[in-house]
């Protein structure tokens, strides 16, 4: 009787064994198939809720943010030089666009949290779009510039903004430390650089990655000084 | 489970039938609640039109200051059917996309529109002795193609048209129009694990019932408790678009998707408890019947 108790109660205890095992195997399985694809969930569920990663509202850092309609569809004539129109800051002054980058990426001026929330801002010590010089954007890559790192040489970006439209063409992919000034620092040639930070789980998040594009086309929408004359 | 080698074979096949059943429950869950006529019905029960309504004359409220053009010459010429109908065409013409067919619904007319656009030049005109007909007779058309474009803009409340030029439409082609199949296959996959149990444990029957029991079960934890806790979680009023028509559309919509979800993880959990029950109710029936005694041969 005592064998046949000793059966039963290890048939009971392996009958509920059984399905945590199953449940351990599964959960193990959906966690390592399932790491990449939320990677890439993740970027468009901050940016379809990303009122969770907002910044205290009641803070009074007295930013106002301003947005702007973007004129994308041009349809009168266009000129290879023109007029830029100065943004203020805080101003969402232009629209990124690129297939390699997914979704359409908004351009605040200035640098700062709360705008980095909204989309990506370039720095108000670089060049305006459309001017000569450096113009430095940056955002965060768990959101705007999560596809930036698949950028490669040869791609072609377009910045549309109010006054004109611009197109560029990657030249350079770098990295850098986030000390390190060289990339971001004014330039004679007419240039982008795109960058972000470096993602490295095990890593330092101290190193920033990016790309430096050449600008190839220009469309202002008002003829600049040259061009009326 | 008295044999090893089955014991194994039957844990790695009720492990493929806790996927293939949270499979099962996503895409019916996908294919009954997306749908155009679900859409549709939910934007109705929203109040979704009277919200575009509100909204287009705040728009133009907005633009007064440039335009001139008081709110009042829109918003008094648009009823609430005609925002209905208008939303509903957005929605079916989305979904068409995604069926890779094309729209055949009717075009978006407003003659009630353009008579009040077109008077309100015209008195405007009048009372400022404006005589260029030709550029009023094209100011008028350009305002009311305007005008025709930020209502549809207004009432594509899902935002089908932004995410057909972002190609997400596109993508979703690739697999929308087979949903009902892959439902049925997913269903018959079930099926056919279960006779794999069967023929598995063929010297225990009552065994594939507790296999697809604890296989129920735990499919229908894992597909019960993410939607409960999302829903429980509030993750719904951080929704980034607040424009009111698309996140009361979005929000619904998503809000609707998880209770599904919740009700079949639910419904696939008692389907796997009732397994269990089967499987115990068999299972002490074989062990009750007592061997008999082999009669001698004479």
């Amino acid at each position: 009787m005592s064998d046949k108790k000793k059966k039963s109660s290890g048939s009971i205890a392996l009958h509920i064994i059984t399905p945590c095992i199953v449940a351990v195997i599964c959960c193990g399985i959906a966690v390592a198939a399932l790491i990449k694809p939320y990677d890439k969930l993740k970027v468009y569920l901050n940016l379809a809720f990303m009122d969770e990663l907002k910044t205290d509202p009641d803070s009074s850092s007295g930013l106002v943010i301003t947005e702007s309609e973007i004129t994308e569809e041009h349809t009168g004539e266009t000129y290879e030089t023109g007029k830029v129109i100065y943004p203020t800051f805080g101003e969402m002054y232009a629209i990124i666009k690129s297939e390699k980058l997914g979704t359409d990426i908004p351009v605040y001026w200035g640098s700062k949290a709360e705008l980095l929330e909204k989309g990506a801002c370039q720095a108000n010590s670089s060049s305006v779009i459309g001017n000569e010089g450096n113009s430095v954007i940056s955002a965060h890559v768990d959101t705007f510039f999560a596809d930036l790192s698949s950028l490669e040489v040869g791609d072609v970006l377009t910045i549309n903004t109010n006054y004109g439209s611009f197109t560029y063409t990657v030249r350079e992919l770098i990295e850098f430390s986030d000390t390190d000034k060289k990339y971001v620092t004014q330039k004679t040639d007419n240039r982008l650089t795109l960058y972000t930070c470096k993602r490295d789980v095990l890593g330092n998040a101290n190193q920033r990655a990016g790309v430096i594009c050449d600008l190839t086309e220009s469309r202002f929408y008002t003829a600049g000084e040259e061009a009326e004359k | 489970m008295k044999s090893l080698g089955r014991y194994l074979v039957s844990l790695f096949l009720s492990v493929v039938m806790v996927f293939v059943s949270i499979a099962a429950i996503a895409a019916l869950v996908l294919t009954v609640n997306v749908t155009s006529s679900k859409l549709c019905k939910m934007s109705d029960d929203s109040n979704l039109p009277e919200v575009v309504i509100g909204e287009i004359g705040k728009y133009y409220k907005n633009k007064y200051n440039t335009t001139g053009i008081p709110a009042e010459v829109y918003t008094s010429a648009i009823t609430k059917e005609d925002i209905s109908a208008e939303i509903e065409r957005n929605i079916v013409s989305g979904f068409y996309s995604m069926e890779k067919e094309s729209s055949e619904s009717s075009q978006f007319s407003l003659p009630e529109l353009e008579n009040s656009i077109s008077d309100f030049f015209d008195n405007y005109a009048a009372e400022n002795g404006f005589s260029d007909t030709e550029k009023l007779e094209a100011r008028k058309q350009s305002e009311i193609k305007s005008a025709y474009k930020v209502i549809s803009n207004q009432c594509d409340v899902f935002r089908f048209n932004s995410l057909k030029e972002h190609g997400v439409l596109g993508k979703l082609s690739k697999v929308y129009p087979y949903r009902r199949v892959g439902v049925v296959s997913l269903l018959c996959a079930s099926l056919l694990i279960m006779v794999i149990f069967l023929a598995v444990n063929h010297k225990e029957k009552p065994a594939m019932l507790y296999w697809t029991g604890i296989s129920e079960i735990i499919a229908g934890i894992f597909t019960a408790v993410p939607a409960a806790v999302f829903l429980s979680s509030g993750k719904l009023s951080a929704f980034t678009i607040k424009q009111p028509q698309i996140f009361t559309a979005y929000t619904s919509e998503i809000h609707a998707i998880a209770m599904a979800f919740l009700a079949a993880g639910l419904a696939v959990l008692v389907v796997g408890i009732a397994f269990i029950i089967l499987y115990k109710i068999f299972s002490t029936r074989d062990e009750s019947v007592a061997p008999t005694k082999p009669l001698p041969i004479n």
